[in-house]
């Protein structure tokens, strides 16, 4: 949403892939409508499979719905290996900034994460869990 | 309060729970598939024995859904282009390949987690 306010809305809905996406979409909408319909004939004629295929072709569509939304909101630099490297990198969301600067911060800051996670303990596992990314990864390069 | 998250839809790619619930649902929908193609469709064709390709057929039908669902939201998790998702959502439909996306979306979690070579990452995630 944040990163998404650099590009204008313009620029999103209209991109090359985004227009790719549009026009699958309304090419796929019909066809699971009309892949529904002939289904329920199927069923209606005595066939009890084809009740299944009656909400699976619906599923299809709302499926269809949600890559088409994906499509166009989805960084390609977040996913795949590229994503694999940068979420290395970058230890994941807002938290590993937090357990970042633990390490420079004044001994009553450490105190206070030490009691939230003495409180939390999934917190803590999950500090770990960064912590130990954040250990092994020998050449992060925070991505300017 | 710390930096907003880079993007919408972020998963904490390390829960347990997700893969597990992925992995269940991956080699139930596998294996009533397996029993479908292999044992109902003979068993219709060759014998004209309907009943296990409508019990079946039903069950891998709507677990086949859910599948859907759970696999959908691992990929999300694990930041999986796409196109593979695609691949893995359609892999429950063809005899044997959804093992072989349980198998390779496993090793990405195991990747992603550090859990594979990492003995301390690995220990913080069983919790």
């Amino acid at each position: 949403m944040t990163d998404t306010a650099s590009t204008s809305g313009r620029a999103l809905w209209l991109s090359r892939r985004a227009v790719l996406a549009h026009v699958a979409l309304v090419i796929w909408l019909p066809g699971c409508a009309v892949a529904t319909w002939w289904q329920v004939g199927i069923a209606l004629g005595g066939d009890s499979l084809g009740w299944v295929y009656s909400v699976m072709w619906p599923c299809f569509a709302i499926f269809g719905v949600i890559f088409w939304w994906f499509l166009v909101h989805d960084d390609p630099d977040t996913m795949g290996a590229r994503g694999l490297r940068r979420q290395k990198t970058s230890a994941g969301p807002g938290p590993a900034d937090d357990v970042g600067s633990t390490g420079t911060s004044s001994p009553d800051e450490s105190a206070r994460l030490a009691r939230a996670e003495a409180e939390d303990p999934e917190l803590a596992a999950y500090n770990a869990y960064l912590t130990a990314l954040a250990g092994q990864e020998k050449n992060w390069r925070r991505r300017p | 309060m710390g930096p907003v998250p880079s993007r919408p839809f972020t998963f904490k790619p390390a829960d347990r729970r997700a893969l597990l619930r992925y992995r269940v649902l991956a080699y139930t929908t596998a294996v009533l598939l397996i029993v479908l193609v292999f044992v109902g469709v003979p068993l219709q064709v060759w014998d004209n024995n309907l009943w296990v390709v409508r019990v079946v057929g039903t069950m891998h039908g709507y677990l086949y859904i859910v599948y859907l669902v759970v696999a959908f939201e691992f990929t999300r998790r694990l930041r999986v282009p796409l196109g593979w998702t695609v691949l893995v959502l359609l892999s429950g439909t063809v005899p044997f390949c959804a093992i072989v996306a349980e198998r390779l979306l496993t090793r990405r979690f195991d990747r992603m987690t550090g859990a594979a070579g990492d003995p301390a990452v690995a220990s913080a995630l069983e919790h």
